[in-house]
């Protein structure tokens, strides 16, 4: 029954967004700004990827000289730093605001004008990343900011800008968790019950709880951190009865599940959309379902295996490399279960599903390379060395930028009202697949030999200016 | 943008076959650069050319993880080219049970597998008693080392007994750093508030590289040392004549070297035994035989001396060491002078 | 469209041929003497710099490692007209320089490192080579 026009007007008053840059300063409706938190992410992105060219650019000749050793510091610092929390995270927060109510049958997410202020949040978060360039002191500790380097003694005042934009931007993390979960527990149509949601809905819920539970702890961390620098606090001051291994502990609670929060919801993008272009329903939705679980719980016992070789008691770290191979167990789950419905499908080859061919092989790769670096006496020799460089680049392109730019190239149409060209697309992907190998399988051969990553020269010591 | 056409039909199983072509172009690569490190020239840090038992046994794991998980990975890619190529049907022909079964149960037996060989590794690894004790407490880019029970003190340099177990105890002055030689076996972190053991042995006489393998900030690019492993009548040699202080110089191009050295405040940073007591940088007692200078950043010769005593901060920017206007006569005797304590 | 690429195409001859023209006199042609030494073997020499250590003072072209800053930048050692502001620069006075550099200037800071006559003119030979030295490697192995 279509509305009369008096009505319809109403309707469109009440519910449309206010014009001007008033209204798009006070935009709260999901889709404007699940775009705006995707575009947003994607322009990091852009930055961060100048950056690590301009990285091999300096590594590509050895005792290479266009880059001083701190600017380089400071460079891959940035790196790490804007790829990981500038564009990873806040991207899976767009795309899930995006969605979500989309696919629960709920109009808007439970909190909207918490939306809006988790979008400030993340925008002067990584604004104030990237005031340190202006004020020149750029942090250069490493996206890892281990202790005692980063605390008072050993870093200028480019940390405190590293320590004040994260606290932002894990506030913001935290505000889309909660949005995450609230709207999908409590808001979704009757009749979708939880045993319905889409595998997407499910990744969105598990990662929800679990940046409810990691990201108040790098919150913490980083606020003790600050203590310490600010205000003489001595956390991680050994000489005054703190620990150095304290920040590494809390850091990795954080940074381990943090990669699973990036991995997971790609998994629920590849859930959606081999389904479409297969032509089938999903194969095993109870197993998967149960691979998202296991992954999501078992991921917070894995921290320790970033710091294998720091003299830890052997036993209790092997039980990290057991929980390790649990957790591949979990992702080897969904592998299969794609290739089932896959299976005789005869799959439409388009775009998407291009990138997601792509993904089989990058991520199985990384996947199994790391479950060799999860090897503890093997991590020995690889840690701080390029093969494990070379490991996560394959799961965080392979398992994770991949299926995004499928997702993008998927909903596109529906963000934009607009059908995409085909054939550039097709050459983007096979110039992304073949130019990713080229880049980082000879970086696994690198590490073999000795190479370390977060150094500013090659040619040394086992590098052969790769 | 204008609405293109569909894909056609025709093109897809030739696009399926690419991209198959594609991913097992892709994984031939893979394979060669790893079978390149197999039949490979000598590569001094290369953790593939083991020269003690510890990277032996690693590097033995690291065969059986390869051929195990490569097989994995081909498996499973055969098992997507199958899929993709199999006939058309309806719904798909593998269910639960597959999925169970090649995503559960035969990868859970593979791990189970390989955590056995890791434990197998990992006793393997377990070292009984040492046989030489060396400390090692990390500055900022460089490595302070101690041959406690014996009295000698060096720097960036280590030397060890071929066949002897040694147990490395490891510190840091400062902030985090590691202690890696890749050939001999795996690494441990140097932590400021914990000691921290590791043990290696040197199977073969040889010179091997080492680095400080945690990011530090600065030049930690440039902060490593050598391993210099004996016959063990030779270290026994070498030992003797460590632990002596060196003679005072009689020659009076030296003279004039040591004196330039306590008068013009290297004393105040570096000691030489029995003659300077300054702690903030490298000993110096045996500066004259190291094979590197500035932990790793140089080869050792009396040109290279020069300058590093003239502008380290050149060729090791950001270190701890200071610019030397000194008159080139004194440089000159100076270089003389260090060049002379072996 | 052909419109595009043909507009497109004269915008590259032209901002091209007025970069060439500028830049064709950035770097004029070498017009000093030509500094050849004798039986000076380029690649040697390239190793008697690193083994010498004279990288621990001088940047010197084709070593990336010889960042040294005690002594002069010697990339273009051949367009100089005094070598260490005191002998004219001459391939003879070169090796003399290399081989005893305390006796011809005694109060030089450049140490007596005891090269040998053919250790010098190799290094001689290099050093005149300059930044030009990995063309004519290149050249040499595309000739050989």
């Amino acid at each position: 029954m279509k509305p009369d026009e008096l009505t319809e007007e109403r309707f469109t008053q009440t519910w449309m967004s206010r014009p001007g840059l008033l209204g798009w300063l006070a935009e709260v409706n999901n889709r404007p700004l699940g775009v705006r938190y995707m575009i947003t992410s994607l322009v990091f992105f852009a930055m961060a990827v100048v950056m690590a060219l301009v990285m091999r650019t300096q590594l590509a000749l050895p005792d290479n000289n266009l880059l001083a050793p701190d600017t380089y510091n400071a460079i891959f610092t940035m790196h790490g730093s804007t790829m990981l929390y500038l564009f990873a995270v806040p991207f899976v927060e767009g795309l899930g605001l995006y969605l979500i109510p989309l696919l629960i049958g709920a109009r808007d997410v439970a909190f909207p004008r918490l939306t809006n202020f988790g979008y400030w949040m993340y925008l002067f978060g990584g604004l104030i990343f990237f005031a340190s360039f202006l004020f020149g002191t750029v942090p250069d500790a490493g996206w890892t900011a281990y202790t005692p380097l980063s605390g008072p003694k050993y870093s200028g005042p480019g940390m405190d800008f590293w320590l004040l934009g994260l606290g932002l931007l894990e506030i913001a993390g935290i505000t889309a968790a909660i949005e995450i979960v609230v709207t999908i527990l409590k808001f979704r149509a009757p009749g979708m019950a939880l045993a319905n949601l889409p595998l997407i809905a499910w990744t969105y819920l598990v990662i929800g709880f679990m940046i409810l539970f990691s990201f108040p702890v790098l919150l913490l961390a980083t606020l003790l951190l600050e203590l310490d620098r600010a205000f003489g606090f001595q956390f991680f001051n050994p000489d005054m009865g703190g620990s150095s291994l304290l920040w590494q502990h809390l850091f990795w609670w954080f940074g381990h599940p943090e990669v699973y929060i990036i991995f997971l919801p790609a998994t629920g993008v590849i859930s959606t959309i081999i389904p479409v272009f297969a032509r089938r329903r999903i194969v095993a939705y109870p197993l998967i379902l149960a691979a998202l679980l296991i992954t999501g719980f078992v991921s917070f016992g894995l921290w320790t295996h970033h710091m294998f070789a720091t003299g830890l008691p052997e036993l209790p770290m092997l039980f990290f490399t057991a929980a390790s191979f649990m957790v591949a167990l979990a992702a080897g789950i969904q592998i299969f279960a794609w290739i089932a419905t896959l299976w005789g499908s005869r799959p439409h080859l388009g775009v998407p599903m291009l990138y997601i061919l792509a993904f089989f092989y990058i991520f199985i790769q990384g996947g199994l390379t790391g479950v060799m670096v999860a090897t503890m006496p093997f991590d020995w020799q690889t840690h701080e060395t390029t093969f494990v460089v070379a490991h996560f680049h394959d799961v965080l392109i392979g398992g994770a930028v991949l299926p995004f730019l499928a997702g993008l190239h998927y909903w596109m149409p529906k963000i934009s009202g607009r059908l995409p060209g085909e054939l550039w697309d097709r050459v983007a992907v096979g110039i992304i697949f073949v130019g990713f190998n080229l880049t980082f399988i000879p970086l696994y051969v690198a590490g073999l030999f000795g190479m370390r990553p977060n150094i500013h020269l090659s040619g040394r010591h086992g590098d052969r200016n790769l | 943008m204008s609405m293109k056409k569909p894909v056609k039909k025709t093109c897809h199983s030739k696009e399926t076959g690419q991209r198959n072509q594609g991913l097992l172009s892709g994984f031939i690569l893979l394979i060669a650069t790893l079978l390149l490190v197999a039949c490979s020239v000598e590569r001094p840090h290369s953790i593939l050319d083991p020269a003690g038992p510890a990277a032996g046994h690693i590097a033995t794991l690291w065969w059986q993880m390869f051929w195990v998980y490569a097989v994995v990975f081909i498996v499973t890619l055969s098992l997507l080219t199958l899929a993709l190529r199999s006939r058309r049907r309806e719904g798909s022909p593998m269910g639960s049970r597959f999925v169970f079964a090649a995503g559960v149960a035969i990868p859970a037996l593979i791990l189970v597998g390989m955590l056995i060989l890791t434990l197998q590794t990992m006793d393997n690894l377990q070292a009984t008693a040492e046989d030489l004790n060396v400390k090692v407490i990390s500055h900022h880019w460089w490595f302070e080392v101690q041959y406690p029970e014996q009295g000698v003190v060096d720097a960036n340099e280590i030397h060890v007994p071929v066949g002897s177990m040694v147990r490395f105890e490891l510190s840091a002055a400062g902030v985090i750093h590691s202690f890696w030689v890749p050939r001999l076996g795996g690494k441990r972190d140097m932590l400021p508030d914990y000691y921290t053991e590791l043990y290696l042995q040197a199977d073969e006489p040889g010179v091997y590289h080492g680095t400080c393998t945690e990011y530090c900030a600065g030049v930690h690019a440039l902060m490593g040392f050598r391993l210099v492993a004996h016959e063990p009548e030779d270290f026994s040699r070498w030992l003797e004549q460590a632990a002596d202080p060196p003679p005072p110089p009689v020659e009076p191009q030296l003279q004039r070297g040591q004196e330039v050295f306590m008068r013009s405040g290297c004393a105040g940073c570096h000691t030489i035994k029995d003659v300077a007591p300054g702690t903030l940088g490298p000993d110096l007692t045996l500066i004259g035989g190291r094979r590197t200078l500035g932990a790793g950043t140089l080869e050792n010769s009396r040109g290279n001396l020069a300058g590093w005593i003239a502008n380290a901060q050149a060729l090791k920017p950001g270190n701890e060491m200071p610019m030397s206007y000194l008159e080139p006569g004194d440089l000159h005797a100076l270089v003389d002078y260090l060049w002379s304590l072996q | 469209m052909y419109r595009t690429f043909f507009l497109l195409l004269i915008a590259i001859l032209v901002i091209g041929g007025m970069t060439y023209y500028t830049l064709r006199f950035q770097w004029p042609r070498d017009r000093g003497p030509k500094m050849v030494i004798a039986d000076g073997d380029l690649q040697r020499g390239r190793l008697m710099v690193l083994e010498f250590g004279c990288s621990g003072c001088h940047i010197v072209a084709s070593v990336r490692q010889a960042r040294g800053r005690v002594g002069p930048n010697l990339e273009n050692i051949r367009e100089q007209i005094y070598l260490a502001g005191i002998l004219p620069n001459q391939p003879d006075n070169m090796v003399q320089w290399l081989m005893n550099p305390r006796e011809i200037s005694p109060q030089t800071a450049m140490p007596d490192l005891h090269v040998s006559e053919q250790d010098a003119r190799d290094i001689g030979a290099f050093l005149y080579m300059g930044s030009r030295y990995r063309m004519s490697q290149a050249a040499d192995n595309a000739t050989h």
